[in-house]
């Protein structure tokens, strides 16, 4: 009922309800002669509850009035008058007209009720969301500081009793959760420009094997994991670098922390008129067939897990990709058994150049 | 036992602390500025041997601070500069910043960055032989040895990796490499530049894909380590 309302603005409403009114008058015009004006009346009423269902208070009050005048002109006797001669009659009408306003203002009432009800609901929820991603999102971010301040502490609390290796440890600690923090705060970082769409390709020649031996390397030993392997030569495209390798990084990222160490994560390219087309596949456990509509949402991580993710980079892979006016989309369980995620991008090839004899 | 002295122009003072701490522990002499304005009267009233300029200063943008000294200051400038601005990172190269790092940055980064673009600039005698582990380039037969055996380069290949042996351990962008080895037309055609780099690195490094020579700054250029 809400939406009809405000799908119509006033003017609208207003045609609305005399339309209404105006059919029903005429409908019952017809009919007079055989049901009699009292029963006139309660059609008559019935129509302008029908219109409190759909309308807002003013378009409602009006076809009370208008029907109330419309009764009283056209079928109270004498017709054709707005007299009224007998005292059962002109009761008759002002109760017609208190019942009809009532009417209009109850079903108003009920309806206001209604939707505060509705935005209260809607308010909760978005409450719950939210809570849900400042836990996490606090968790993510304070857990790497109050690795760093809890060593450092334990560093000038304990001058000259620590053991150098125990010194070396808390160094190692606070170096992984510098990188940590790091990470965290590009991803944040990057989500905040993808939302504000003030990502623009800035596309270059681009040698995407060479890009993806590089992403690979990121990886340090992790990086023995992935496998590169190109069906069919890929020339030279026209591809914003940067951005190309922002999303395989984190879908090697995204691989990496969700598979068990050891199992494989596969690369493919292929460039075939006029689409690169990159494939990132794990031997992990996939997805499940439901989890699928939701793995590019903001935040979204599978049963809460603690994997130091923010639940951001294939959101994030899914910003880039459409940036660069290409798609992403997940197989939950792909030629490897596990996730397979698969970039398409539309660009253009350099035509190949002929290195003259030196 | 060096005692350059670097000229450390950023408005943040825990920055200013760190590198002071880390500058003076490697017997280097640190002069402070905290913004655009007194930077240049520092580096006009006695100039140093390296500045360190972070590109986001509060009162002058860094990169009119970058081109009020390089109209005069010849040693060299090293940028500081936020992650993810490589767009102001290559327009601060291509304006004759000697090298740049992203914040945050490590320390070793910070020294190799720093000793060899004071060596470059130190370093501006003719030499007949440059040596990189295991790569020799005789600049007199414009012949390259790797692990002594001569290697069969064209002859714009050669002038590429001389450039790069030349320039080691500076980052150098597409727009620079195109412009010396192919002309000014030619600075936007970054195909050649790829195409040219797969090759070099097909004959120098071990495995192509993990090339150790020749490393790929993403978006910015190319580093010969």
């Amino acid at each position: 009922m809400k939406m009809w309302s405000r799908r119509w603005n006033m003017y609208q409403q207003f045609g609305i309800g005399l339309a209404l009114v105006t059919f029903a008058s005429l409908s019952c015009y017809v009919l007079n002669d055989y049901i009699g004006f009292r029963a006139v009346a309660l059609i008559l009423l019935l129509t302008v509850s029908f219109s409190a269902m759909i309308l807002d208070i003013f378009p409602v009050l009006l076809t009370a009035f208008l029907s109330a005048l419309i009764w009283n002109f056209f079928f109270i006797p004498p017709v054709m008058t707005l007299r009224i001669n007998s005292a059962e009659d002109g009761l008759m009408f002002l109760m017609y007209f208190a019942i009809a306003s009532i009417n209009a203002v109850l079903t108003h009432q009920i309806r206001q009720l209604e939707e505060k009800q509705r935005d209260k609901e809607e308010k909760d929820k978005s409450i719950l969301l939210y809570n849900a991603i400042l836990n996490s999102l606090s968790h993510e971010l304070k857990t790497p500081i109050a690795t760093i301040v809890g060593s450092l502490d334990i560093i000038t609390e304990n001058k000259g009793k620590l053991e150098p290796a125990t010194i070396h440890e808390l160094h190692d600690e606070m170096a992984i959760a510098g990188n940590r923090l790091h990470m965290q705060v590009n991803n944040l970082l990057n989500m905040s420009r993808v939302e504000a769409g003030v990502i623009k390709a800035k596309p270059d020649w681009t040698d995407v094997e060479e890009l993806l031996y590089r992403c690979i390397t990121y990886f340090k030993e992790e990086g023995d994991r992935i496998e590169y392997q190109s069906l069919g030569e890929v020339p030279l495209l026209w591809l914003d670098e940067g951005l190309v390798e922002q999303c395989i990084i984190n879908l090697l990222q995204n691989a990496s922390r969700h598979t068990p160490a050891g199992t494989g994560i596969h690369m493919e390219t292929n460039y075939k008129s006029g689409v690169l087309k990159l494939v990132v596949s794990d031997e992990g456990p996939g997805f499940k067939p439901e989890e699928v509509d939701f793995v590019f949402d903001k935040f979204y991580k599978i049963d809460k897990t603690s994997t130091g993710g923010t639940g951001l980079g294939l959101s994030i892979v899914k910003g880039l990709v459409r940036a660069m006016e290409g798609s992403v989309d997940l197989n939950h369980s792909g030629k490897f058994k596990g996730a397979e995620f698969t970039i398409k991008i539309p660009c253009k090839s350099a035509q190949k150049i002929q290195i003259p004899n030196e | 036992m060096n005692k350059a002295e670097i000229l450390i122009i950023d408005d943040e003072p825990q920055i200013r602390k760190l590198l002071t701490i880390n500058l003076e522990n490697h017997d280097y002499k640190v002069v402070q500025a905290t913004n655009g304005k007194e930077g240049i009267a520092l580096a006009a009233a006695h100039p140093p041997d390296l500045i360190i300029l972070d590109l986001g200063l509060p009162d002058i943008n860094g990169q009119e601070v970058l081109k009020e000294l390089r109209s005069w200051f010849t040693s060299p400038i090293i940028i500081l500069s936020v992650l993810d601005g490589e767009d102001d990172i290559v327009i601060a190269l291509d304006h004759g910043a000697a090298d740049y790092l992203t914040k945050p940055f490590r320390s070793g980064e910070l020294l190799a960055r720093i000793r060899s673009a004071i060596r470059r600039n130190q370093n501006s005698d003719q030499h007949t032989e440059l040596i990189f582990k295991e790569l020799k380039l005789d600049l007199v037969a414009r012949q390259v040895w790797l692990r002594n055996e001569v290697l069969k380069l064209t002859s714009t290949e050669y002038n590429l990796l001389l450039l790069f042996a030349k320039n080691e351990g500076k980052v150098l962008t597409h727009r620079f490499l195109l412009r010396e080895i192919w002309g000014a037309s030619y600075v936007h055609e970054t195909q050649y530049l790829r195409v040219f780099v797969a090759a070099l690195r097909k004959k120098i490094e071990a495995n192509p894909n993990k090339p150790e020579y020749i490393i790929t700054e993403s978006g910015v250029g190319y580093r010969f380590l």
